[in-house]
């Protein structure tokens, strides 16, 4: 054989490893883990509820369901639904038992199961009526779950049907903060006894990791807010963007913990719809007064 | 003729050789990459590095700790959002809720399923408001970069890791925002690419960060939340921390308009993700 030949046969071969690995496939990575972790479940509850809607094709449902003792009040409110082929031949008014999974802040249902007419017939729910889908406009729609100066874990939809004056602050801002609480107040200044009685006022912390439940707590104190008129809130971080970036604020973690953020101070209708939003401290309220009255004309 | 022949035949062989070796090396993640843990589809490793925020306190000059984290090589693309969108119709251009984005959403697409010709399946989806941007994000179990991610990732020539756009190539990135939008927008696989491996992020389109509403001015007292929207003018307003990087200004003047709702022509967004520390 002519060594030329053997020569060139032999790069040829020489270069088939180069040929192959450059046609090879990168192979392909892992997509990152959903945000549903279940090794991070620290909760189950065993929970009874009836169905009111099914939306975004199973993914989320919307129930009105029994107390959950020691973790919620009996409200309405929507669940993440961890497969959403368990809602398969469910409709809206059937009773159901699911397994709510907490995780840290985030929450899912699995195992559901329709209730036997005889259970059905037990339950113990907030009856609302039929039309009580929160509007597009609403901020009740949003499905994530706050934890009150109590410790107790709140749906903001649990604020429906009463007006509401909301703020984002954090407790140990010591200039603009007390001002925006005192701002609040002053809405309400006017307003006869009986009217004053159906505002709801709202804090909800830009600074989670340090307004814990005691922190809020001893800021409700330190600011006699009566407790039943006053809800302070606070949530993970990502919840806390979204409900800023809703409410139109906007904020900054600095270096020395202290938090630049915008005053404002919205109010919204029985509906969870803002209604007014109020801006800057000791601003003229002549405006969101006149709001508030006009909505609490309008409550049942 | 023997001869001609096997030379013949050695040439052609090498030619292929060399050609497919290129063509390896271009398709091969960047020497880098091969270093890094690897990273989900579509996305490359940036590594951890510090980041200085724009506006500061004055007193305040402390760095932040970027860890590292993974970035999708290009911009979302119309096609990409459009599956998106499918699998999720609330955010269908006619089903949206207005609290979610603005009329503008999606309005270059011709229907609430159909972004227009193919051609245009490559190109970056814009008109999406953050909060569709996030919801994309989430739906792939991903998230939006923060505005440190972003830089830190921006700061990245093609060469170097950061720290090293020299003056020449800042000239060059001002010159592109300085000129007015192309009115379509070029395929996102024709754009440059950085140390990273990450494509277009200078020169293509204005991109969503998780928080875009942390870019606001800060008063003089560390408590002052009253929100300063005094235009700034680049360089001599107090307290910005670095004087030569005029594109970053532009880009914090930019974010700093915006509302959560917000649809702009020239606004598109990428992923990110957290990354295993090395």
């Amino acid at each position: 054989m002519n060594t030329f030949s053997l020569f060139s046969r032999l790069l040829l071969l020489a270069l088939l490893p180069v040929f192959l690995t450059a046609c090879q496939q990168v192979p392909p990575s892992e997509d990152i883990a959903s945000a549903r972790d279940v090794s991070a479940v620290d909760k189950v509850y065993e929970v009874r509820g009836r169905l009111v809607e099914i939306r975004q094709e199973g993914q989320s449902a919307r129930i009105a369901h029994e107390a959950i003792p020691g973790y919620m009040a009996a409200m309405t409110m929507p669940f993440a639904v961890q497969q959403p082929s368990e809602l398969e031949g469910l409709t809206s008014g059937d009773a159901i038992a699911f397994r709510l999974e907490v995780a840290g802040t985030s929450s899912w249902i699995t195992g559901v199961t329709r209730l036997s007419e005889a259970e059905a017939a037990r339950l113990v729910v907030n009856d609302e009526p039929s039309h009580s889908e929160p509007s597009d406009a609403s901020l009740y729609g949003l499905e994530a779950t706050w934890t009150n100066q109590k410790d107790q874990v709140i749906h903001l939809g649990s604020l429906r049907g009463r007006p509401v004056v909301l703020s984002m602050v954090f407790t140990h801002c010591s200039y603009a903060c007390p001002l925006i609480v005192r701002d609040m107040k002053r809405l309400g200044a006017h307003l006869s006894a009986s009217q004053q009685d159906q505002i709801q006022y709202v804090l909800i912390s830009l600074d989670p990791e340090r307004d814990t439940p005691e922190v809020l707590q001893r800021f409700a104190k330190g600011h006699a807010l009566d407790e039943q008129q006053w809800t302070l809130l606070r949530g993970d971080a990502e919840q806390v963007r979204l409900l800023a970036a809703l409410l139109g604020i906007r904020y900054r973690e600095q270096a020395d913990g202290q938090f630049a953020h915008t005053s404002l101070i919205t109010l919204l209708n029985t509906e969870g719809e803002i209604a007014y939003q109020q801006k800057g401290l000791g601003s003229d309220n002549a405006t969101a007064t006149q709001t508030l009255e006009d909505m609490l004309a309008l409550a049942p | 003729m023997k001869k001609i022949t096997h030379i013949g035949m050695l040439g052609w062989s090498l030619a292929v050789c060399a050609a497919v070796t290129v063509a390896a090396m271009v398709q091969a993640p960047s020497p880098h990459q091969q270093a890094y843990p690897e990273a989900p589809e579509g996305m490359v490793y940036v590594a951890g590095r510090q980041y200085q925020p724009l506006y500061t306190d004055p007193s305040d000059t402390t760095a932040q700790d970027v860890a590292p984290f993974f970035l999708d090589r290009y911009p979302v693309t119309n096609a990409a959002f459009l599956a998106f969108v499918q699998e999720n119709p609330a955010w269908q251009r006619s089903q949206v809720k207005p609290i979610f984005a603005d009329e503008g959403y999606l309005k270059h697409w011709r229907g609430d399923f159909d972004f227009g010709p193919d051609s245009l399946a490559d190109r970056p989806v814009v008109n999406v408001s953050w909060f569709a941007a996030r919801a994309y994000a989430q739906w792939k179990g991903r998230r939006l970069p923060t505005t440190a991610e972003w830089e830190v990732a921006a700061a990245a020539s093609q060469t170097q890791p950061g720290d090293a756009n020299d003056a020449e190539d800042r000239q060059r990135l001002l010159a592109w925002y300085s000129r007015p939008a192309a009115k379509t927008l070029p395929p996102v696989g024709s754009t440059t690419c950085n140390y990273w491996g990450v494509c277009g992020l200078h020169g293509l389109v204005w991109e969503w960060v998780e928080d875009f509403n942390a870019a606001l001015v800060t008063g003089e007292s560390r408590n002052n939340g009253d929100l300063d929207l005094a235009l700034f003018c680049g360089s001599s307003v107090v307290g910005a921390s670095d004087f030569e990087d005029y594109t970053a200004f532009l880009r914090f003047g930019f974010r700093s308009g915006l509302e959560a709702r917000y649809t702009v022509r020239t606004l598109g967004f990428r992923s990110a993700a957290d990354a295993p520390r090395l």
